[in-house]
């Protein structure tokens, strides 16, 4: 690790004037960032905990009744709220009780590991990504292998969920870390289904549009029957080729509808 | 003796060295035959190739058993090397010799809930004839019964669903097992 300042703002302004010199990085639970630097993967000059800023944390319902959690929230929090019990599901699988008493919400989306989960439950469920500067929709946020849409500088603050009729996470496990090898998160709203799937594809986490619509008209199991990804552009590694991975997707799809009940 | 010879304080020590030395070989007359039996049932997921170990049995012939607890804790460290072996562990290196599983984010190390509870047995136990303790090794049985009795369950299972599956690499993880299902 090469030596760095940290600095420890109680306010998100004073977040946003000391990340506005360039050179510094947001450290929220650290579960991602800290190994990085252990590694000697980066070498930011200056560490900008989020932790200790009490408007970045917690859970609540906002006015439109969707699921507001604050970025710094750790998943542990996540796992413990009954308003949306499939990202209660999603997160309390998330890593190990150290990973989720750290580990946040925030830190998570920021990084878009490909093979994350919350980055499923965020696109399948349309959820909005509030930044110190603006809201951006969970459909234009994720823009490729830990890649998104946010700007130098900016800041998630907050993670909005529409709260689905119903909806599941199917994860099938990477054996060695226990990431998504495949994941999937199916989510049933008044407008239609939304099925995001991660883990399995080389532009990360992306929406499985036939099977949305076989899911709009018939919300089962069976419904999805016929319908097949192939493995043109799905990740091929040590665990599974590209072929398995699209057929993973398949499986867990209908796992995850037939969980959601 | 030991403690005085290595508490010299009032030794003459231009007459006498301290401590105490002595070197002994022991050249056994033959090695020793441990001898057992390993059986487990497995259950594989058609959709997915991931393969559970429902129950694991271990008996085996370890001649007179002077510490029985140490001896079963032995087979069960050694079992859950062997369960590594055959479902997890794997160094994988790419064509310019780099190591990709550097990192138990990609080296697969059996954890508590790989393996299930395991019945062992040592009640058959017939003493070695040529040693005078009666005993047999131990150490490794476990690591070595384990790897063949898990992936022999793994064809035997694929086999009873109708697959034509005589073989498969270790570690048989879910995706080659999967692979092995598409014929
Ligand atoms: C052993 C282990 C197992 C894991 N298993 C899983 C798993 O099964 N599924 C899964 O999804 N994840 C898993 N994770 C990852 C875990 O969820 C991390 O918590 C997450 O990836 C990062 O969150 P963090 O709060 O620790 O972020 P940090 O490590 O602090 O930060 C990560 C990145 O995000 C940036 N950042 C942090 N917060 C913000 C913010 N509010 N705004 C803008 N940028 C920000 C940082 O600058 C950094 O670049 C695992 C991690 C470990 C160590």
């Amino acid at each position: 690790m090469y030596a760095f300042e940290l600095e420890r703002p109680s306010t998100l302004a004073d977040a946003v004037a000391a990340l506005s010199g360039g050179e510094a990085q947001p450290l929220s639970g650290g579960q991602t960032l800290i190994p990085t630097l252990k590694q000697r993967l980066a070498s930011p000059g200056k560490l900008v905990s989020l932790t200790g800023i009490k408007e970045l944390r917690g859970i609540r319902l906002d006015d439109a009744g969707q699921l507001a959690v604050g970025a710094a929230t750790p998943h542990v929090q996540v796992a413990a709220q009954d308003h949306y019990p499939a990202l209660a599901h999603l997160a309390a699988n998330i890593g190990d009780p150290a990973v989720r008493n750290r580990g946040t919400i925030g830190g998570s989306l920021a990084n878009n590991d490909p093979s994350a989960c919350y980055p499923a439950a965020a696109l399948g469920s349309g959820a909005t990504i509030v930044t110190n500067t603006r809201e951006i929709k969970a459909d234009d946020y994720f823009t490729g292998l830990f890649d998104t849409a946010l700007e130098e500088g900016e800041i998630i603050t907050e993670v909005r969920f529409p709260v689905p009729r119903r909806a599941a996470y199917a994860k099938f496990e990477q054996p060695a870390s226990r990431f998504a090898l495949v994941g999937v998160f199916v989510a049933q709203y008044a407008q239609g289904v939304r099925v995001a799937v991660t883990g399995a594809s080389e532009g990360g986490v992306f929406r499985w549009a036939e099977a949305e619509k076989a899911l709009a008209a018939d919300f089962s199991a069976d419904a999805l029957s016929g319908l097949a990804l192939d493995g043109a552009g799905m990740i091929a590694d040590l665990h599974g080729s590209g072929a398995y991975r699209a057929h993973l997707t398949g499986v867990m799809t209908r796992r995850a509808v037939a969980a959601a009940g | 003796m030991t403690l005085a010879a290595y508490v010299p304080h009032n030794y003459p020590l231009d007459e006498i060295e301290p401590g105490l030395e002595e070197t002994a070989f022991y050249d056994p007359s033959n090695f020793t035959y441990p001898s057992g039996a390993y059986a487990c049932e497995v259950e594989v997921d058609p959709e997915t190739g991931k393969v559970t170990i429902e129950r694991f049995s271990a008996a085996d012939d370890f001649g007179n058993i002077v510490n029985p607890m140490i001896v079963d804790g032995q087979v069960h460290g050694g079992i859950g090397q062997g369960i590594g072996q055959a479902l997890l562990e794997h160094c994988v290196y790419d064509e310019n010799g780099q190591l990709v599983t550097g990192s138990y984010m990609d080296y697969a190390m059996p954890r508590a809930d790989d393996v299930p509870f395991y019945t062992v047995d040592h009640s058959c136990a017939t003493p070695c004839t040529h040693n005078p303790l009666g005993v047999k090794g131990c150490g490794e049985a476990g690591a070595i019964g384990a790897p063949t009795t898990v992936v022999n369950a793994v064809i035997d299972a694929l086999q009873s669903g109708g697959h034509k599956v005589d073989h498969i690499d270790m570690p048989v993880s879910p995706s080659r097992v999967w692979e092995a299902m598409q014929g």
